[in-house]
């Protein structure tokens, strides 16, 4: 005969040999004692864990010759026809390709007659939720009041694919993922009765990998018996599955959480160069950063991880030195991109990006942190203004935090590999990136009721809080204004009032100015401003704005480019070069001691 | 497939070293099983080894190797051995469920003249497509006739049902290193640089560096890459922009890796910014492009356009226009 492989030579033929499953094994057992076995019963669970066998165990049990307790006897003409797979009695039909309405009709034409050499016939369908929604119908009335020479038996992996209606007419076995140690030990046995010998760490290995399917768990034990003869090793199984040793995870998580890129991607290209399973191995790291978080946040961590005792002392090491945050930031980016490693046909890189993109986080200081921080600077100043309060507030956290911040962190941090201390400058130069228009203005988006009254230098008001002692600087160096353009929002707000849409497509405008009695709104998109170019729409925002600035004002909309006088700043190079110039971004640069990184400009500046 | 005109066997295979060890130690133990499912990156020889080891099982000589010469080598050689069956997809949708009922009612006879009847799928993860037939082969792969044997080749990114991978044997397969794809790519006649270049960028991929496509696509990764370098001081050079994403849109199903590739230019910028990192670039031939752009651009910006790129694949899967995908995603990579 043939080699048989170890899921098939090692079925289980009796009720005894089934592995795991001892509760339903009971119910079944004891039905049939009492012969009080349900004409229909459903089998589900995940794959490899004896929905077949136990099907077919069922079967052979109540067509078993032999009378008594200890069904089925498995050596009497009826259970050896049936183990050999020419029962002429047992229907086993593959759900799956024969699933529609015709193939039912025929069972059902066939089940009208009596059994041809056994008590009863038997229906087992595997893969039953393959069946299409006719055929389930089709099987209802049969299913519910079958001849009483029939018993039906379905296996699924996926219950929630069968309607409710059959369920209801079924008893149902849901069969549990088998555990480790049964897996161990049925494994052992096998090893036994194969004559290989194998190490306890290697079948723990096979047992965990198996992940609670028998089936699973022997096709691994026969491709490593095969693989490895004799006697089998941690080695063997380490190969064949290209497993990653944890202690790898673990210098790999130390540099991630460290920002040590460089180290990271040495670690990668080293287990890449050992024949790593790079899906395997991002799992494995995003798994090793869960067991960090877990050892960082629960009190009693060996219940939800299973690592030894040496390793737990390295996870406690590693997390003491890291905040929960950075912990929870790596892990976030790390998780993020998992999939994509997966999906990838570069996997390798697209876990090299992952890493850069973890190594770029850096450290995160903790909310609460920043906040306390925040307590004492503001304990330590007088408070500004009641008036003021809450804007100059908003306007002068970002800055002050990360200003902080920066002094903080990158002392030891600037020459190196950091690219964290360069983010915070940039991001604190961006709420005034927006708001610097090329005529060297700062528009400062103040609400209306402010805006109604405009104080030379106001806007900058934010910014001397601060530091009381560059006021008049502040005031030296900002721009002559133009009350235009600090009312604007406030304008936007007066045409909201009114004609709302008109205020909504205000917003978008790129540009406004005054020039010789003329308002001229300009855009960067000439579809957003074609209605407003409309005459009847132009001559009521002129009015609009006539009521609003109380002046003689001629209202004209733009876009951008289309007429020469502003062409040259249109030029990205010159408006580039006349925003570094700025005195408002000079006078930023100069207090906190920055330099320009970065120029972006348009509506995608983000 | 490049490897058409060799014989099948495995001394014609490049590296592997595990999958073979695995598949001859089954053999010479006679422990061969009834399903492999061999598992690994696109173009790295699963296919190959699938033939060689099907031609190694019912060679008549018993070597180490498959033979070349006994009637059944010859005739896996010549691609017509009666016992040897490869579900192919019929239309487009790939493998439909009336072939694998067909290939049962085939399989309930015995085999013409092999000791071992092999049946291959190959790379299952876009030939079979339906749950239904996947689900339709579970019973066969199960508990299939004696003496037959399937093969499944899949894509290691893809996601496979549980349920077959638990009726199969799980044979890895890994990315080739880059000397041997090197080697192997001068000695299919491409100039050594040309060689090196697609060869790093393959990722290991044998058949991704023997694409016939494979120039074309180096070719336009430049431009882009060039055009996106562009000189600050002169125009946004928005319409050579547009008309390079018209090309791109052609690509059709290529596209999608093209995306890839453009990823690997990215990376090997954002590998740029990290000091001695220098020597993991792939994009080799670029590298004097890359020195403008590793000034201009920081690492939080580069992963905002790696950001685009993903987002552009994203886009790509569902169905979106591809010229206007490839429209926003240069735009955004200026």
């Amino acid at each position: 005969m043939s080699y048989l492989v170890l899921a098939r030579k090692y079925r289980p033929q009796k009720f005894q040999d089934v592995v795991g499953q001892q509760a339903v094994v009971r119910i079944l057992r004891n039905a049939l004692r009492r012969k009080r076995v349900a004409h229909a019963m459903l089998f589900s669970g995940v794959r490899g864990v004896g929905k077949t066998t136990l099907a077919r165990i069922m079967a052979k049990a109540l067509n078993c010759h032999h009378q008594g307790e200890d069904v089925p006897c498995d050596h009497c003409s009826s259970c050896a026809d049936i183990k050999a797979g020419n029962a002429i009695d047992l229907h086993e039909i593959d759900g799956a390709s024969n699933r529609g309405i015709n193939e039912i009709r025929e069972l059902q034409e066939n089940l009208r007659f009596l059994p041809i050499s056994e008590r009863y016939k038997i229906v087992v369908i595997d893969e039953v939720h393959m069946l299409t929604v006719e055929a389930f119908n089709a099987l209802l009335k049969t299913l519910e009041e079958p001849p009483p020479h029939v018993f039906f038996m379905f296996a699924t992996t996926e219950l929630h694919k069968v309607p409710v209606t059959i369920l209801s007419r079924c008893q149902r076995y849901e069969l549990r993922r088998v555990s480790l140690n049964e897996l161990i030990d049925f494994f052992g046995r096998i090893a036994v009765s194969e004559g290989v010998e194998i190490s306890d760490g290697a079948m723990e290995i096979i047992a965990r990998e198996a992940d609670g399917s028998v089936r699973d768990g022997l096709s691994l034990l026969e491709q490593i018996f095969s693989f490895g003869g004799e006697s089998i090793s941690e080695d063997d199984l380490t190969q064949v599955l290209g497993l990653v040793d944890s202690r790898v995870f673990n210098r790999l998580a130390a540099s991630l959480l460290a920002g040590d890129t460089g180290q990271a991607l040495t670690l990668l290209a080293e287990c890449y160069g050992h024949g790593m399973n790079m899906k395997r191995f991002s799992f494995g790291i995003l798994q090793y950063l869960r067991g960090l978080m877990i050892c960082k946040t629960c009190r009693n961590p060996t219940e939800l991880l299973d690592v030894s005792a040496d390793e737990m002392t390295v996870l406690r090491d590693l997390t003491a030195k890291y905040s929960i945050e950075t912990i929870t930031n790596v892990f976030n980016i790390v998780f993020s991109g998992v999939d994509e490693v997966g999906r990838s046909s570069y996997p390798r890189m697209a876990l090299e990006m992952l890493f850069i993109k973890a190594g770029q986080a850096g450290g995160v200081v903790p909310l609460a942190d920043l906040l306390s921080r925040l307590d004492s600077m503001l304990a330590a100043e007088p408070q500004p203004p009641a008036v003021e309060g809450a804007h100059s507030l908003n306007d002068e956290l970002p800055l002050r935090i990360k200003d902080d911040y920066v002094a903080g962190q990158s002392n030891e941090g600037r020459d190196e590999v950091s690219p964290l201390p360069l983010e915070p400058v940039q991001d604190a130069a961006a709420p005034l990136r927006e708001d610097i228009s090329p005529g060297g203005t700062i528009s400062h988006a103040l609400p209306a009721a402010e805006a109604a009254a405009p104080l030379p230098g106001k806007a900058a008001s934010p910014l001397k809080e601060p530091q009381p002692q560059s006021v008049d600087k502040v005031q030296e160096i900002s721009p002559p204004s133009k009350p235009l353009e600090r009312d604007w929002p406030g304008f936007i707000g007066h045409v909201k009032e009114r004609k709302r849409w008109m205020a909504s497509t205000l917003q978008l405008a790129e540009k406004v100015d005054e020039l010789e009695g003329e308002l001229v709104i300009k855009f960067d998109d000439p579809a957003e401003c074609l209605i407003l170019q409309e005459t009847d729409n132009l001559k009521l925002l002129t009015e609009f704005a006539q009521d609003f600035f109380q002046k003689e004002l001629m209202v004209k909309v733009t876009v951008a480019g289309s007429n020469g006088e502003d062409g040259e700043l249109d030029k990205p190079m010159e408006e580039r070069r006349a925003l570094t110039r700025d005195p408002v971004v000079e006078m930023v640069v100069d207090t906190l001691g920055g330099e320009v990184s970065g120029v972006r400009t348009g509506p995608r500046s983000r | 497939m490049g490897g058409g005109v060799l014989k099948p066997a495995f001394a014609n295979i490049i590296g592997q070293e595990l999958a073979r060890e695995i598949l001859l130690k089954a053999v010479s133990g006679g422990k061969i099983s009834q399903a492999y499912m061999f598992k690994g990156p696109a173009g790295v020889g699963k296919r190959t080894m699938a033939l060689a080891f099907a031609a190694l099982i019912n060679c008549r000589d018993a070597g180490p190797d498959a033979c070349g010469c006994c009637p059944s080598c010859k005739k896996f050689a010549s691609n017509n051995h009666p016992d040897f069956m490869e579900i192919v997809p019929e239309g487009a949708a790939g493998i439909k469920i009336d072939q694998i009922r067909d290939l049962k009612r085939k399989l309930s006879f015995p085999a013409f003249e092999a000791a071992h009847r092999v049946i291959m799928l190959a790379d299952i993860q876009s030939t079979i497509r339906r749950p239904e037939v996947a689900n339709s082969l579970l019973k066969t792969l199960e508990e299939p006739p004696a003496d037959t044997i399937f093969i499944l080749t899949v894509d290691e990114a893809a996601e496979t049902l549980a349920t077959i991978v638990s009726r199969c044997q799980v044979v890895p397969f890994y990315s080739l290193p880059f000397e041997l794809i090197c080697r192997r790519l001068e000695a299919e006649g491409v100039e050594p640089e040309t060689a090196a270049v697609l060869s790093k960028i393959s990722g290991g991929s044998l058949g991704r560096a023997l694409a016939p496509e494979g120039r074309e696509l180096l070719e336009l990764r430049r431009q882009v890459v060039e055009l996106s370098v562009y000189d600050l001081s002169g125009p946004l050079p928005i319409p050579e922009l547009l008309h390079l994403a018209e090309t791109c849109a052609e690509l059709k199903d290529k596209l999608d890796y093209f995306l890839e590739l453009l990823g690997l230019c990215l990376r090997d910028l954002m590998l740029l910014s990290i000091p001695g990192q220098e020597h993991r670039i792939v994009n080799i031939d670029l590298a004097h492009l890359y020195q403008g752009r590793r000034e201009r651009w920081q690492l939080a910006e580069l992963s905002d356009r790696l950001q685009a790129l993903s987002l552009a694949r994203k886009q790509l899967r569902f169905n979106c226009d591809r010229r206007l995908v490839c429209e926003v995603l240069f735009l955004r990579l200026l």
